[in-house]
């Protein structure tokens, strides 16, 4: 477990060192090992966030975790790229107003950012398939494991080394008092407006189209100024009526004491009362009456 | 019925899958029982979708013969809704961003629903 279970009272910070370390270890391994080497595939990381690695020869083309914002994500709520222009780049391949070199860029960030936010997180378990799996854009050009590896260790402990290191996944944030959007840079005035009290760094990132790791060392920074406060682990904003009676399936009714005289049209089910039938029916449909015999 | 139960097994969720933003049970008629929502959010507006949205879809597996009703998801490009039925009686919708992780989801909500069916049904 990396981030462990906040405490509950204000400003308690996560150690992030001792559990990342084994993220940071398992996702190593697998990146590094046998299967993966030279290999053409997907590594499934399983685990909150958890993500998956698009690998081709050995190179990685592009990670997706629900820990950070995709390509997609980074390009739509930026505003960089319309919804239109971003489903007619992924049908006809055309990128609109977006460079080739661009969206390489764009997509490396979100690689990077998303393996940041694996390792910040729970690994549970690594596994590699040979199937290829379709990802939405893949970089031209594969980065290779050891340099992911490595950013990803520097990105680690540079986190680590502030003052007061936030777990992207668990802590969630609030404005202080004393923080007002506007006396703020843009970047700290975006983080602050979305500091609600229910979102973590990770979320902030999402709801800003921005990258979880600059977001986290920010909102690290402005917890240390006062800006932000870490919430205590149970906020869940509870409404609703309080009804005081369970929910149960409605009671059967009581059976009717004297069973009716069994149905004398053929199980016809109209439910209309039998003295009726005969008379409206006909004339509703036109069918003409039976005869008795 | 325990009302700080239900709203620790909502909790529960949202701290356990990245990428879920709200949580809400309502019973099968669209009528709020308890909401784990941010401001902003008509919690009224989204219980009656939901519910029409879960009659719809149960109904729609039993006409094309698709067997037991699991659960129904709206797919946006800015996010995901999910229903899922909670016993016959209620409703769980489940709002999360564009990153949210919907297999991890279904397989965390599938211990939480039957936790929040007993809650539900208990004296």
């Amino acid at each position: 477990m990396s981030c462990l279970k906040p405490q509950f009272h204000e400003m308690r910070v996560t150690p992030l060192k001792t559990g990342t370390q084994l993220s940071f270890d398992l996702l190593a391994g697998a990146l590094t090992g046998r299967d993966a080497a030279r290999a053409t595939g997907t590594l499934h990381v399983l685990g909150n966030p958890g993500g998956i690695v698009h690998l081709h020869d050995g190179g990685i083309t592009c990670i997706e975790s629900a820990g950070a914002p995709g390509t997609d994500a980074l390009l739509l709520r930026t505003g960089r790229l319309s919804e239109s222009e971003w489903t007619s780049a992924l049908t006809t391949g055309t990128l609109g107003t977006l460079g080739e070199t661009e969206l390489h860029v764009v997509t490396m960030m979100a690689t990077h950012d998303a393996a940041f936010s694996i390792v910040a997180g729970d690994v549970e378990e690594c596994s590699f398939t040979p199937q290829v799996l379709d990802a939405p854009v893949t970089m031209t050009a594969a980065i290779d494991p050891v340099d992911l590896l490595q950013e990803t260790s520097r990105r680690i402990t540079s986190l680590q080394a502030l003052e007061h290191p936030l777990c992207p996944h668990r802590e969630r944030l609030a404005a202080a008092r004393a923080a007002t959007v506007r006396d703020l840079g843009p970047v700290r005035g975006e983080i602050v407006a979305h500091a609600t009290g229910r979102r973590t760094t990770r979320d902030i990132a999402f709801a800003a189209g921005r990258s979880v790791y600059p977001v986290t060392v920010e909102a690290c920074r402005m917890v240390a100024d006062g800006l932000l406060t870490v919430v205590p682990g149970t906020s869940a904003v509870v409404r609703g009526p309080q009804p005081a009676i369970p929910l149960r399936p409605r009671r059967p009714p009581p059976p009717s004491p004297v069973p009716g005289p069994p149905a004398d049209d053929d199980g016809d089910d109209v439910p209309l009362p039998r003295s009726l039938r005969h008379q409206l029916l006909p004339k509703l449909f036109k069918q003409p009456e039976r005869k008795k015999p | 019925m325990n009302h700080d139960v239900l709203a620790a097994e909502l909790h529960g969720l949202r701290e356990r899958v990245a990428g879920i933003t709200d949580t809400l049970i309502a019973a099968n008629d669209g009528v709020l029982i308890l909401a784990d929502m941010s401001e902003g959010i008509d919690t009224e507006v989204i219980s009656a979708l939901a519910a029409a949205d879960l009659g719809i879809a149960r109904r729609t597996s039993e006409i094309a013969g698709h067997g037991a009703f699991r659960q129904a998801v709206v797919h946006s490009s800015g996010g995901y809704m999910a229903v899922y039925a909670v016993g016959s009686l209620a409703l769980m919708v489940v709002l999360g961003d564009e990153g949210l992780n919907v297999a991890r989801l279904h397989q965390e909500s599938q211990p939480a629903l039957e936790r929040i069916n007993s809650i539900l049904s208990a004296a």
